[in-house]
């Protein structure tokens, strides 16, 4: 796949990859938001900014938007006849209001109400934690260290006015669209987006190790399974060790072979979903590998997730073990730029961690060349057993066999990541 | 093909296949020029297995499915679960392939590997880079004819029904109100008709290796399947390998199937739930006739003209400030189908307004369809339709159970707002069932059952 791109005249980037045979196309604008989010509201206004200001509005068909803690994006995509359509639901969604202020003051209701919905969705519930514990509680990718208030409409629109700026922005559309065609359209619907100047990006402070507990449970007695994780702190997408630590990921449990999986589900039976994310993020990157367990099995199934971290650095893996997982990564590679939406989506995120799409091109072969001593290498270097956060979610499993299964006495928070009260002391 | 790591079987499979269908469907988007080509041939196997063969050489890539009419409504009695206990224990080894599915597929670099069971059928599919085709293919094969031999690991399927378990806890438990639309479902098929156990049911039946065996034979049988071949492929190639790896399989007629039970009367039942939610929910449901039956293509419509972004419901609920969310769908099965509503109710609103506003739009639309709602939506389904064909997998998975026309391109085109109002006024002639659900901190996510009563009868 090919890419080209041109610039407007207010600093928006265009990304082309032309893909003409199939009659359909998408479009992604992601707003490099990190500067903004630098505060004590931090990710938790960003995920706000998405609700309010990114809803599609009346008609805006096959269109959504989000924001995370890099950045802002809107996404649609339609019939390659429709691209001035998809261009300006996208730009309506963008660069005007297209909603009266009550209707924003409604939707941040339901904002802040869906924010506190979404404390009960154990997978929520774990990358909140995941998030505080391996950035800490403190602004852009981590928690903040108290609930505040909800932020006012007023605050939310200051957000949007310092931060969706066209120089902070790009818009990458892939399908069956032409170059000159694209250019048209998007002068037509981005030229009038005000020239303003891109905010200073923050720098982020991780926390060392020993500053954060080892074992934090979020006891929920409602939970009819268990829920656990691992989480660390990786390399950034730039770093040398990425690729290997992208194999990582796959090796613990981003494949239907991965040894936790075969182990927790195929041995024990205890539990159904198993999987490994990778966030990357411009300076560094977090690893979560989680599992749904049932209540009776989740500590054995905590033990064999901790063991498969331990077996990936205490000796190199076999010649058929890494190419598993590199025909896993090639597997999920492919998936992801199997559609125009997946392309674009994928695009603009190789952007947004400060990397060119030349490199997107060869990524996929650096990753195919780690050798099993590199992964030894980097898995010792990232997986010590004092970098790692271990999360349970739901009924806590018995503290007596936690400490006989090895794990540090555990610290309680609640579903925000925040430190709560040992429910047994109450 | 690697035959040291697939020892295939040697088999004499017969070569004469007779070709039903050899079509080149095209379907020109309403502005694109050239139009575009998806050729499609369907063939049958004297065994009786269904190919369908739809190359396209711009993929890198090829998806093999296999759908069987075999599905959660197909469950014995007192053996609930069971389609879906299989569809898991069909990813363990198989007599030519001891190693297991998972490692194979992982060797050859798959993706898109999964499986599903629904009410009628049970889908297997995998995605490969084209040079690993016959792989693909073969390894299906193993699964239809070469899995239940001898199956006896009474170990394995309580494994899997345990997961099974944790499946439908991760789901309808865990999950914020998911358990309403089974609860509303159960009550919307009445006791007899095939879906109602399938719903009813709050765990697995009593599952041992024998009915895992016996499922199989009876089910998972040429005759009662269907191959999909979608991608970057030669067609004559993949022809001539389905025949020879499923060709002398043997042709067992698969049982008749249970039949949906008559019409029911014009009640309406009141369902009331707790769970651990922010927000009230209300669901509000009718069956529907089956998938593709006079009436399911324009309820389809009908729910878009409801809840679509331009949508009525939208309106009269959301920028109402009624509801803080709305949605609709017409849920296609084939021995009978269900339109839905949902809500979720803002703050300090009337549940029973929700309910009542609902009521009335669904009845607005039943007396007058607007041509100009019927053209919007007509094109907005149209579009998802052609949109849904982007990849390989999403071709797979329309061709599984065929819509008629040029891949069911033109299922909505000639719908008017006539048969919209029609098909909604039949439906709301039958039953109603109203769900809602009350936000309570004492029980799980998913919602639990605290009331029932007749809100019509």
């Amino acid at each position: 796949m090919r890419f080209s791109s041109f610039v407007l005249e207010n600093g928006l980037r265009v990304v082309l990859a032309e893909r003409r045979s199939f009659p359909t196309l998408a479009a992604d604008l992601l707003i490099d938001t990190r500067a903004a989010n630098a505060d004590a509201l931090g990710a938790w206004r960003a995920s706000l900014m998405g609700a309010v200001f990114l809803s599609p509005a009346a008609g805006m068909l096959h269109t959504s938007g989000e924001c995370g803690p890099v950045g802002c994006s809107a996404v649609s995509s339609g019939t390659s006849e429709q691209l001035d359509e998809v261009l300006g639901r996208i730009a309506d969604l963008v660069c005007v209001e297209n909603a009266s202020r009550e209707a924003y003051v409604q939707r941040l209701g339901v904002a802040v109400t869906s924010f506190e919905q979404g404390g009960f969705e154990p997978s929520r519930v774990i990358d909140l934690n995941a998030r505080a514990l391996v950035f800490g509680l403190g602004p852009l990718y981590g928690v903040p260290a108290t609930m505040p208030a909800p932020p006012a409409l007023e605050d939310l629109e200051e957000f949007r006015r310092r931060a969706f700026v066209p120089r902070a922005s790009t818009l990458v559309v892939v399908g069956d669209v032409d170059r000159v065609g694209l250019e048209a359209a998007v002068r037509k619907r981005f030229a009038a987006w005000p020239d303003r100047p891109k905010p200073e990006a923050a720098r982020i402070t991780l926390l060392k190790p020993l500053e954060r507990p080892s074992l934090v449970i979020v006891q929920d007695s409602r939970m009819a399974q268990t829920y656990g994780a691992m989480a660390v702190l990786g390399p950034a997408p730039r770093d040398p060790d990425y690729a290997a630590f992208c194999l990582l990921a796959y090796l613990l449990g981003g494949t239907g072979d991965a040894s936790l999986l075969r182990h927790a589900r195929l041995q024990l039976g205890a539990g159904y979903s198993m999987g490994a994310t990778l966030l990357p993020l411009p300076e560094t990157s977090m690893l979560v590998v989680r599992g749904v367990f049932e209540r009776r099995r989740a500590l054995e199934a905590m033990v064999a997730m901790r063991d498969a971290f331990r077996a990936v650095r205490s000796a190199e893996l076999a010649d058929d073990t890494i190419a598993h997982a590199k025909r896993a990564f090639m597997a999920g590679w492919r998936a992801a730029l199997s559609t125009d939406a997946g392309t674009a989506q994928l695009a603009n995120a190789w952007l947004s961690r400060g990397l060119s799409l030349e490199t997107l091109q060869d990524s996929s072969a650096d990753v195919l060349a780690v050798t099993p001593s590199r992964v030894l290498a980097v898995a010792q270097r990232y997986l010590d057993p004092l970098a790692l956060s271990t999360i349970i979610v739901g009924e806590s499993p018995d503290l007596k066999k936690l400490d006989q299964s090895g794990f540090e006495p555990p610290e309680f928070r609640d579903r925000f990541g925040l430190r709560a009260s040992n429910p047994s002391s109450r | 093909m690697t035959t040291a790591r697939y020892p295939l079987r040697f088999r004499i499979a017969p070569v004469a296949v007779i070709a039903v269908l050899l079509s080149l469907a095209t379907f020109r988007p309403a502005s694109a020029a050239p139009p575009l080509s998806l050729p499609i041939s369907e063939h049958r196997l004297p065994n009786g297995l269904r190919v369908v063969l739809a190359p396209d050489a711009s993929f890198d890539d090829v998806t093999v499915l296999v759908r069987y009419e075999a599905g959660a409504a197909d469950d014995p009695m007192q053996r609930a679960g069971l389609a879906h206990v299989v569809e898991h224990l069909m990813f363990g080894r198989t007599r030519h392939d001891p190693g297991g599915y998972w490692g194979a597929v992982e060797r050859i670099g798959a993706w898109n590997v999964n499986a599903e069971t629904t009410l009628d059928d049970t889908r297997y599919y995998l995605t490969v880079p084209p040079d690993q085709l016959p792989i693909a293919l073969w390894l299906e094969s193993e699964r239809m004819g070469f899995f239940a031999e001898d199956f006896e690991d009474e170990a394995a399927v309580r494994r899997e029904m345990a997961i099974v378990t944790d499946e439908e806890r991760e789901g309808a438990k865990d999950a914020a109100v998911g358990g309403v639309g089974r609860e509303g479902l159960a009550e919307a098929f009445p006791i007899g008709h095939p879906y109602h156990r399938a719903f009813a049911a709050h765990s697995l039946g009593d599952i041992a290796a024998a009915d895992v065996r016996e499922f199989i034979d009876q089910w998972y049988t040429p005759k009662n399947a269907r191959l999909v071949v979608v991608g970057h492929f030669d067609p004559t190639t993949a022809l001539s390998l389905a025949t020879q790896y499923f060709g002398d399989l043997p042709a067992n007629a698969p049982p008749a199937r249970k039949r949906a039970a008559q019409t029911q009367a014009a009640t309406a039942v009141q369902v009331e739930m707790g769970a651990s939610i922010v927000r009230p929910f209300v669901l509000v449901l009718w069956p529907s006739p089956p998938w593709l039956q006079p009436g399911d293509p324009e309820l389809d419509l009908a729910a878009t003209i409801l809840t679509d972004p331009f949508g009525r419901l939208q309106r009269e609920l959301v920028a109402n400030g009624l509801a803080v969310s709305v949605w609709s769908n017409e849920q296609s099965h084939l021995r009978g189908s269900a339109f839905l509503v949902g809500a979720t109710v803002a703050s300090e609103k009337s549940i029973d307004e929700v309910v009542t506003v609902i009521e009335r739009v669904v009845g607005d639309v039943a007396r007058q369809t607007l041509p100009d709602e019927c053209v919007r939506v007509r094109s907005e389904l149209s579009d998802m339709l052609l949109m849904s064909l982007e990849t390989s997998l999403g071709r797979a998975q329309r061709l599984a159970a065929p819509m008629p026309g040029s891949w069911g391109l033109s299922t909505y085109a000639a719908i008017q707002p006539s048969a919209v109002e029609h098909s909604l006024r039949a439906i709301l002639a039958g039953p109603e069932t109203v769900v809602v659900v009350r936000p309570d901190g004492r029980f799980s996510a998913g919602g639990e059952i605290v009331g029932r009563k007749v809100r019509r009868p």
